[in-house]
């Protein structure tokens, strides 16, 4: 276990530092020159002649070679100091951390919701598969799969805020705010957490084990409480973890439809405006956060499931 | 059983027939897509206009036919070069393994970290709108889901004793990938690779409904969405009738895919005890 | 009323609805009494398992009892109500399964599933079922109990995974046990310490044994008495000495006639021809968890002549299997030198080495008709036509005795005799010098094996081959090779000719090995089973196999 933990956490480490090289040279690969950007973010037009320019690439260390360079960014970063964005001038972190709480609240609800959904229905269907309640339920998932958040969301627009003005049409105020995006993002998630389940409850109902545990006098109900439920749940973790990192930064067009100053929302001005700054820091944070977040997710399937580490070791 | 077959045949028969239409869109449209008439802005369904017009006067089923070229096409091309790129990679990682399959494998793994919207917006941001950067867009990231399934497989077949056996004949590295790992590989790759046109259709109109794939006048499904959404009370059929086709055809990829996915085991062995 | 468990006409078939189902087991009437050792033997499906789990009344969805009733001492299992049922499975009526690893849930300690029959049938929570397991543990042999309960299944070794299973079925105190093949995956040392530990509890608790197995030496070693079973039904019952002595019915005797492999029957002088294959000092280790290493071969020096059998013996893990794989170049040694051909006759090649695996089945491509497996040997040969690689096909299914219409089926639609020798051909395509048989007969059944072992002999003779025959059966090996080499832990511990090895074993590991190939308790019945005269010749072809 322990080996598995520092391996896993040199992988986390060796994924932070690729990924936040790339983030790094995203000025350096969008058209234009960096120092121009980075002008542009203080000043506007083009009031600032060549000299200045180049007396400021050279106190910026801009000449300097490109690691020098992108370790000293990553230990401003580190330090919170992500700087100015283009658009308002304010420092990087004071947009991005409040953004990050409202997509995290929007993330925990919709997918607390989509579990609460998932594990019911799945375990229905996976125990008793070929049943109606089975038929019913995939083919409901099924049609989930291809919904497009970007017509979900329209449409519930259309009935709950604007036919029978229920709940508000947009925005991020009180909580009612927050039903239509929940759902609209949960929906997709509940599909494939289902699937999950019932998949993991199939399986794990038609291993040899719980035949025997039925033969040491485990009642149907109590060796599928004991046995079937747990082992058919513990490929759930992992897609949770997958969904979560998954949704930190791409509610995009949730956050976008429904106007809440999540994440989404965030990179997707940052991208439209060219607000480089912006758009870096907020990768930075979703990208480490996702993989952190995956990495917990395999230690704790690791934990959940001590057989697979002795399979795969 | 029986209903099964039907469900599949239904499907495909629905995929078929909208393909087809959506291929034979300038001949079968009743309007020029781009054709404004001011005079019929937002207009109800009637016999003149099916599915009724936009804010410009334009009518909704020629712009979804028109619309369906650019979606579908991104989709069918992002999926074959995912797939083809993913089951190489996979293939690739499973056969040499050590380091090779070391680093391919968790460049994987990071990139699924990495939201697969964002990258795309990255793509776009850096190299602008279009089908190109849109196609590129959605390859960044596509590819992983092909090469996980890919590596698993082959690492399966790989271990199975008629490789070995294959190896032990003299039979050389290449000719064992194609004969013994791509025939096993086939059937549940093209499952996931009609699960993926069907994620990749919905993604390509998310990036249009953002602003991001097509640009005006020409139309996309996600993009009339985006269009009709500020009129929705008005004229509902705007946002419903492209949603309803993206998800029509979604709907059909994912239960194509999933029969194919199911129909992966090899073919029976004889159970135990019939071996005398 | 009658103590122990009667079965009395049983019958099971498909599809309860109608009395027209198949018909699985057929009119089964049987019974075991306290402190008694039953056997029930019989190929591979003729319903054994069947008959067990028809007595804990856990058949598989579409089967049902439909005739006869199974009592256990008062207890009509037949007619009691589920809740009877689920406090006589694991409590009265233990049960042992198979594949003691596929039985465990993985997610859960040993400890664990001791709780349940614990719980369920003595009473017993906390810390009294905590005493109560580590007692378990402790008298079916876990060294360390303690350690046993917090154990994972994974962690287990086949042996202590099946004596971790022993002790959750004696958990719950039966009377009686259902142990269905319980030795079969592991080899013959372990299978007799599993075999002992029951005896045991026979003899000390009175426990009844009901004892599913194919393996006659074990019946011959503890059984009290003998039931044959064939096609769903007892063909034959006996008390075991007599029954394995004189058999009656046609079928025992041929179960008894697989069983037997005369032992010593090759006499053959010790070969003085070149040597054709030397292993120098090979060593190779694999990468373990915990980046440590894992040693499979250490030093093994082995040389093997032109036309001789040479027999490599050792237990499961042992390293036989890297060695084989070493051999043919499926895998890279880390030191040492592997030589093949050292005079230079025959070339390098590795095609001169070729390798019969264990597992027939999977040694084909399922989707592939054996034809098509069967071209790739020849796939490298520019200068063949079609038509010739046609024709030296057939050529290599004519001497496995295989009809060539087996060639359009794919491996699904055959038996794993006829795989099994159509591996052989496939390597004989090759025109080897060397066949490697990496347990080449353990996964058939032993009309079969003896078959293939025949088969073996004949082409050696006839190609004058040299055969390595790895193997962790004594008995194949003994029948066999000219020499033995041992391997234990990856090392080779002794090497010697054949009938000096059984006469004297002399390493502490060969003389375990050969212990355990001659049952305990019955010797002399043992000798009297392998006398000559009993059984047809061992070279007749085999009939079943074409069936």
């Amino acid at each position: 276990m322990l080996h598995f933990i520092t391996k896993r956490m040199a992988t986390l480490v060796a994924a932070v530092a690729v990924s936040s090289f790339a983030v790094f040279l995203i000025p350096y690969l969008t058209p234009g020159d960096p120092v121009r950007k980075i002008i542009r973010s203080r000043v506007a037009g083009d009031a600032v002649d060549e000299a200045t320019v180049q007396g400021l690439a050279e106190s910026l260390g801009l000449d300097d070679p490109l690691l020098a360079q992108y370790l000293r960014w990553v230990g401003d970063v580190a330090g919170g100091d992500m700087g100015l964005s283009y658009v308002s001038r304010t420092p990087v972190a004071e947009q991005v951390l409040p953004a990050l709480a409202v997509t995290l609240s929007l993330v925990v609800l919709s997918l607390g919701l989509a579990v609460s959904l998932a594990l019911p229905l799945g375990i229905v269907s996976g125990l008793r598969p070929g049943s109606a309640a089975d038929k019913a339920i995939t083919a409901v998932t099924q049609a989930l799969i291809a919904m497009p958040e970007y017509w979900v969301a329209p449409v519930l627009v259309l009935v709950f805020a604007l036919e029978l003005s229920v709940l508000p049409t947009a925005g991020w105020n009180d909580p009612s705010s927050a039903v239509l995006p929940a759902v609209t993002l949960a929906l997709r998630p509940i599909s494939f957490f289902t699937s999950a389940v019932r998949a993991g409850i199939i399986d794990s109902a038609a291993a040899d084990h719980v035949l025997a545990s039925r033969a040491r006098g485990l009642s149907r109900a109590q060796s599928v409480v004991r046995h079937v439920i747990p082992n058919g749940l513990v490929p759930l973790s992992t897609l949770f973890a997958v969904w979560f990192a998954g949704l930190l930064g791409g509610s995009v067009i949730v956050e976008v439809i429904f106007a809440v100053p999540g994440m989404g929302r965030l990179l997707f001005d940052a991208v439209v405006n060219g607000d480089i700054p912006l758009a870096q820091g907020g990768v930075v944070v979703v990208v480490v956060l996702a993989v952190v977040v995956t990495t917990a997710a395999d230690l704790v399937h690791r934990f959940l499931s001590p057989a697979l580490g002795a399979s795969l070791a | 059983m029986r209903s099964r077959i039907t469900g599949t045949t239904v499907a495909a028969s629905v995929l078929v027939l909208i393909v087809l239409i959506v291929l034979l869109a300038p001949w079968l449209a009743p309007y020029p897509p781009a054709e404004q008439n001011l005079t019929e802005r937002l207009a109800p369904p009637s016999a003149g206009h099916w599915l009724g017009t936009d804010n410009l006067g334009r009518d909704t089923l020629s712009r979804i036919l028109d619309g369906g070229r650019f979606s579908m096409s991104v989709a069918a091309l992002a999926t074959v070069s995912t797939c083809l790129l993913g089951v190489a990679i996979g293939v690739l990682s499973a056969r040499r393994r050590g380091w090779v399959d070391e680093f391919l494998t968790r460049t994987n793994d990071v990139l699924l970290a990495l939201p697969e919207m964002v990258v795309a917006l990255f793509v776009v941001a850096a190299l602008g709108t279009g089908f190109g950067p849109l196609l590129l867009a959605l390859t960044v990231t596509g590819w992983t889901p092909f090469a996980r399934l890919a590596r698993a497989l082959a690492y399966d077949v790989s271990a199975r004793g008629f490789v070995e056996a294959a190896r032990v004949v003299g039979c050389r590295s290449s000719f064992i990938v194609l004969r013994h790992v791509l025939p096993h590989l086939a059937a549940p790759i093209l499952g996931q690779a009609a699960l993926r046109f069907g994620h990749l259709l919905i993604s390509v109109g998310a990036l249009s409904y953002l602003g991001l794939g097509v640009q005006p006048p020409q139309a996309d499904w996600g993009s009339m969405i985006a269009s009709a959404q500020p009129f929705a009370d008005r004229a509902p059929m705007g946002i419903l009738a492209p949603g309803l086709v993206i998800f029509t055809v979604a709907l059909c990829v994912t239960l194509l895919g999933q029969r194919a996915a199911r129909r992966t085991a090899p073919p029976l062995l004889l159970p135990a005890g019939t071996d005398s | 009323m009658t103590a122990g468990l009667v079965l009395d006409g049983l019958d099971v078939r498909t599809d309860s609805s109608e009395s027209r189902g198949t018909p699985l087991l057929d009119g089964v009437s049987l019974s075991v009494g306290p402190g008694e050792f039953v056997a029930l033997v019989g190929g591979s499906g003729s319903g054994k398992t069947l008959t067990a789990m028809s007595c804990l009344r856990l058949l598989p969805p579409r089967l049902a009892i439909t005739g006869g009733s199974i009592r256990l001492g008062d207890l009509d299992l037949t007619r009691a109500a589920e809740q009877e049922l689920n406090s006589a499975r694991g409590g009265r009526l233990g049960m042992l399964f198979q594949q003691p690893g596929r039985m465990f849930n993985p997610n859960r300690t040993v400890g664990h599933h001791l709780r349940e029959p614990l719980r369920l049938h003595a009473g017993l929570r906390g810390v009294g079922a905590r005493s109560r397991a580590l007692e378990l543990l402790a008298e079916v042999g876990f060294p360390d109990p303690a350690r046993g309960l917090r154990a994972y299944p994974h962690q287990l070794s086949g042996g202590m995974a099946q004596r971790a299973m022993t002790a959750v079925a004696l958990a719950g105190q039966p009377e009686m046990l259902l142990a269905d093949e319980p030795t079969s995956a592991l080899d013959k040392v372990l299978e007799r310490q599993i075999l002992q530990l029951l005896d045991r509890e026979r003899r000390e608790r009175g426990l009844g044994i009901l004892y599913i197995t194919h393996n006659i030496a074990s019946v011959a070693a503890y059984a009290d008495r003998v039931l044959v079973m064939s096609a769903g039904s007892i063909v034959e019952e006996g008390v075991t000495s007599e029954l394995l002595a004189r058999p009656r019915n046609p079928y025992t005797r041929e179960l008894l006639t697989a069983a037997r492999l005369a032992p010593e029957s090759r006499r053959r002088q010790p070969s003085t021809e070149r040597e054709i294959l030397v292993l120098d000092e090979v060593g190779k280790s694999f990468p373990a968890p915990r980046g440590k290493r894992h040693t499979a071969l250490e030093d093994v020096s082995l040389s093997l002549r032109r036309g001789e059998i040479l027999g490599i013996l050792g237990q499961s893990g042992s390293g036989k299997s890297t060695l084989a794989k070493a051999v043919v170049g499926l895998e890279s040694v880390d030191t040492g030198s592997i030589t093949r051909s050292p005079d230079g006759a025959g070339g390098d090649r590795i095609t001169a080495v070729q390798l019969v695996f264990q597992e027939p089945h999977s040694a084909f491509d399922p989707r592939m008709t054996l034809r098509t497996s069967l071209r790739a040997p020849l796939h490298a040969r520019r200068e063949l036509t079609p038509r010739e690689r046609d024709d030296r096909i057939s050529a290599a299914m004519e001497e496995v005795d295989l009809d060539e219409s087996l060639l359009e089926r794919h491996p699904g639609q055959c038996s794993g005799g006829q795989l099994q020798r159509a591996t052989i051909a496939r390597a004989l395509l090759l025109e080897p010098r060397i066949l490697i048989c990496d347990e080449a007969t353990s996964a058939l059944d032993a009309l079969s094996q003896r078959t293939i072992l025949n088969l073996l002999l004949r082409l050696q003779r006839e190609h004058h081959l040299s055969l390595v025959v790895i193997s962790h059966d004594m008995d194949v090996v003994r029948y066999m090779c000219d020499r033995v080499a041992v391997i234990l832990q990856g090392r080779v511990v002794e090497v010697a000719q054949t009938r000096d090895f059984f006469a004297t074993p002399l390493h502490p590991h060969s003389r375990t090995l050969v212990a355990a190939s001659i049952p305990c308790r019955a010797e002399g019945l043992w000798a009297a089973l392998h006398a000559p005269g009993l059984v047809r010749a061992p070279d007749g072809k085999a009939s079943r196999d074409e069936a």
